[in-house]
């Protein structure tokens, strides 16, 4: 833009001064518009990154890692915009559409990114990450997150395991223990209603949160095969199989024993009214990702000392296994448009480095998916553990499913959650879809 | 054009030709971001397409019957008339009780006058998230009053009900726009000639008498004006709801413009979310038309 006291401003006014009116600003504007376009052809060459971490510890460890790249990378500027996690995916979306992407973009794998794999918006990493073996410095797992086909298509930087936090100080106080089983949990959960305490801490307007329960119950009650085999249709097998059905009416029972704060459907947990009823002692736990104690940490430190943790419990008589969690990770992609593969790529690997996953899990507790990085924290070399002997890494099903499919999961979940639906309702509507768009 | 001013052929060719080179830019900037993407939107409607992928498949009025029978949005549908009985019913009487008052002379009155137009200088995203904390089950304002009055079986999450959630948010729009009729209705009082209640209160009309049989005929055409700018907003509505409840929970609060957005771009089709805004747009269309028509027919009878 041309500042206003400029020479070149002054100018332009002279001329719309002399021409008539319309011609003046006709001739302003089409400057306006040269001028912009001449400016930005004479710049060096920039790449743009987009991601949705908008901590301010973990911004900044992006943000070295960037100055990394750029001290090797002189002639490369890079813009970085930051976005919500929710709005970030609308905006990508408008961007892909548009044919114009970041060059380098955050990603959670799954359908969502497959999605534009399959639309050819996305650069294969393969050839990349043989050279100099740099597929082998990630955690294997993490890497199949985006693995379609033969190529892969994202390198991640970091994990998340699903599990209950929860408040030691309430637990304390009242001498509870954290339940190992459904029951023990529903016992805790009368407990604390007694108490005047909110059990469980969730804002389900966004409702990613709340499916992390049907996804955990499924599993829990059916085994890491039912989804497994309803998602690649196998006979006998489908969305509407008892173990969603179940998983369901185990919702519905914690939401009848009064587990969720009032109004939960309409909380916005992106404004943080879950950590709020968190952090002020209202609710005692939190079924959340093991991003959650960093934000806890830079949000309310006072609190995040008091943060403490259990797997989600086991069913009685599920035939899932205990040690199956639901995780995901936080990956980048480069896009295929970009006008700069070598540069973007190199970024992806700044990004993704093991000093950047050093800096990054000290910083802001959250699990590395890069191989042999020290983690000091007591807590997340506890949740690391946990990730490293589960039986199962079960994907947040709204990014493995495609994402009309995923879409429903988490529409219908809700309303098991509003007992709007019943349990089995909602299974033969994911079921219906899933025939429509996976095939019978 | 001035009708029965003789003009020479020429002058008029060429004061016609003028006219046209002044209304280009503007035509182009509409024909560019009006006329031009809702004609891509027909074209889109008639597409299975993803959005991202660079081809689609024609199916012709395919997504149009997958719409007739997609419950969602004739929820959506129900949905924005419910806005627009809600707006109409609130915000007009409401902004016209309020400018009444206004005009009136009170002590302060710059004061109120500011403190009214307030809401409508904020912008929505910060009216979406204060309103999500008025909302705040354990935590909010108006739950708080409710058990300070005693009304403990008032209380519940508005957001997070479906039988409140729609309700909660068209109290905020009412919120959000009576500022803007308060000010049109107090710019049409102030343009009634004293004279005329003058006249009025020497033939014995006064108080609510004056109201009725004055003031309120002349504001006719700005109360018009008003209920077709509240009606078209009501039925292209979108952003309070997004922000404040996302069309949630389980859809009581979704509205035509939420569900044209979430299956375009969450869901990945673009083809059939064009359907839905082509149908949007069409519905839009009609009631206003017909309001348009209604309206002038009462003028002329």
């Amino acid at each position: 833009m041309v500042h206003p006291e400029s020479e070149l401003w002054e100018g332009r006014l002279e001329r719309v001064r002399i021409s008539r009116v319309t011609a003046g600003l006709t001739v302003a504007f089409l400057v306006l518009v040269l001028g912009l376009a001449a400016g930005s052809a004479q710049a060096q060459k920039t790449i743009e990154l987009w991601h949705i971490f908008t901590n301010e510890n973990e911004q900044a460890v992006l943000d070295e890692a960037v100055e990394r790249f750029r001290a090797v990378y002189p002639d490369v500027d890079v813009k970085v915009t930051v976005t919500d996690n929710d709005t970030y995916k609308t905006k990508l979306q408008v961007a892909m559409a548009a044919g114009s992407p970041p060059d380098v973009f955050h990603s959670w794998g799954g359908g969502w990114l497959e999605e534009y794999v399959d639309a050819g918006m996305v650069l294969p990493l393969t050839g990349a990450l043989e050279r100099d073996r740099w597929g082998e410095t990630f955690v294997p797992a993490s890497l199949g997150l985006a693995k379609y086909g033969e190529d892969y298509y994202a390198v991640p930087l970091t994990l998340a395991v699903v599990v209950f936090f929860y408040n030691q100080a309430i637990f304390e106080e009242h001498g509870w223990e954290t339940p190992e089983t459904w029951s023990e949990l529903l016992t805790l959960v009368d407990a604390m209603r007694n108490e005047g305490i909110i059990p469980i801490s969730i804002a389900n307007k966004t409702k990613w949160p709340g499916a992390f329960y049907l996804i955990y119950l499924a599993h829990r009650v059916g085994g890491a095969e039912v989804f497994e085999k309803a998602y690649n249709r196998e006979p006998g097998y489908g969305f509407d199989h008892p173990a969603f059905v179940e998983a369901g009416e185990r919702i519905q029972e914690l939401v009848r024993a009064g587990a969720f704060p009032v109004g939960f459907n309409g909380l916005d947990h992106d404004v943080g009214q879950a950590s709020a009823l968190m952090y002020s002692g209202r609710a005692a736990m939190h079924l959340m990702g093991s991003w959650f104690p960093g934000q806890a940490r830079e949000e309310d430190p006072e609190f995040a000392r008091r943060l403490g943790w259990f797997p989600f419990p086991r069913l009685e008589d599920g035939k899932g296994d205990p040690t199956e969690v639901v995780a995901g990770g936080d990956l980048f992609s480069v896009a295929s448009t970009t006008d700069y593969p070598e540069e973007a790529v190199a970024l992806a690997r700044y990004l993704t480095a093991y000093e950047t996953a050093v800096d990054w899990t000290r910083a802001t507790g959250r699990l590395p998916a890069v191989v042999n990085v020290p983690v000091e924290d007591p807590m997340t070399a506890e949740l690391m553990k946990l990730l490293e002997e589960a039986a199962h890494l079960q994907l947040y099903y709204d990014q493995f499913l495609p994402p009309e499919l995923g879409e429903l999961h988490k529409d219908t979940t809700q309303a098991i959650f509003g007992l709007s639906m019943t349990p089995l309702e909602a299974a033969q509507a994911m079921e219906r879809k899933a025939q429509e768009l996976l095939g019978r | 054009m001035v009708r029965g001013v003789p003009v020479p052929r020429g002058a008029a060719t060429k004061r016609m030709w003028t006219a046209y080179a002044f209304l280009l830019p503007a035509m182009v900037v509409y024909g560019t971001f009006v006329a031009g993407p809702i004609l891509l939107s027909v074209y889109y409607s008639l597409f299975d397409w993803s959005g991202v992928s660079r081809t689609g498949t024609f199916v012709g009025s395919g997504n149009f019957g997958r719409l007739l029978q997609d419950s969602v949005f004739w929820r959506a549908v129900g949905n924005n008339l419910r806005l627009v009985a809600g707006s109409l019913v609130t915000q007009l009487p409401v902004a016209l009780g309020l400018a009444l008052l206004l005009t009136r002379g009170l002590r302060g009155m710059r004061f109120f006058r500011t403190a009214y137009f307030v809401p409508h200088m904020m912008p929505t995203v910060a009216i979406g998230i204060l309103w999500i904390f008025i909302y705040d089950p354990s935590m909010g304002v108006v739950n708080d009053l409710l058990a300070r009055l005693g009304l403990h079986g008032w209380m519940r999450g508005w957001l997070g009900d479906e039988r409140t959630a729609l309700w909660a948010v068209i109290a905020t729009i009412a919120w959000q726009f009576i500022p803007f009729y308060m000010i049109l209705f107090q710019a049409a009082l102030v343009g009634i000639p004293q004279e005329l209640h003058e006249a009025a209160a020497i033939d014995g009309a006064t108080g609510s008498k004056a109201f009725w049989y004055v003031t309120l005929p002349l504001l006719v055409g700005t109360i018009r004006t008003a209920v077709v700018l509240s009606l078209v907003g009501s039925l292209k509505y979108f952003d309070l709801i997004y922000i404040m409840t996302g069309g949630g929970p389980n859809h009581a609060s979704e509205l035509m413009a939420t569900h044209m957005f979430k299956t375009a771009f969450n869901q990945f089709q673009m083809g059939y979310g064009s359907s839905v805004a082509v149908a949007s747009f069409l519905i839009a269309f009609v009631v206003s038309a017909l309001l348009l028509y209604v309206t002038q027919f009462r003028r002329e009878a």
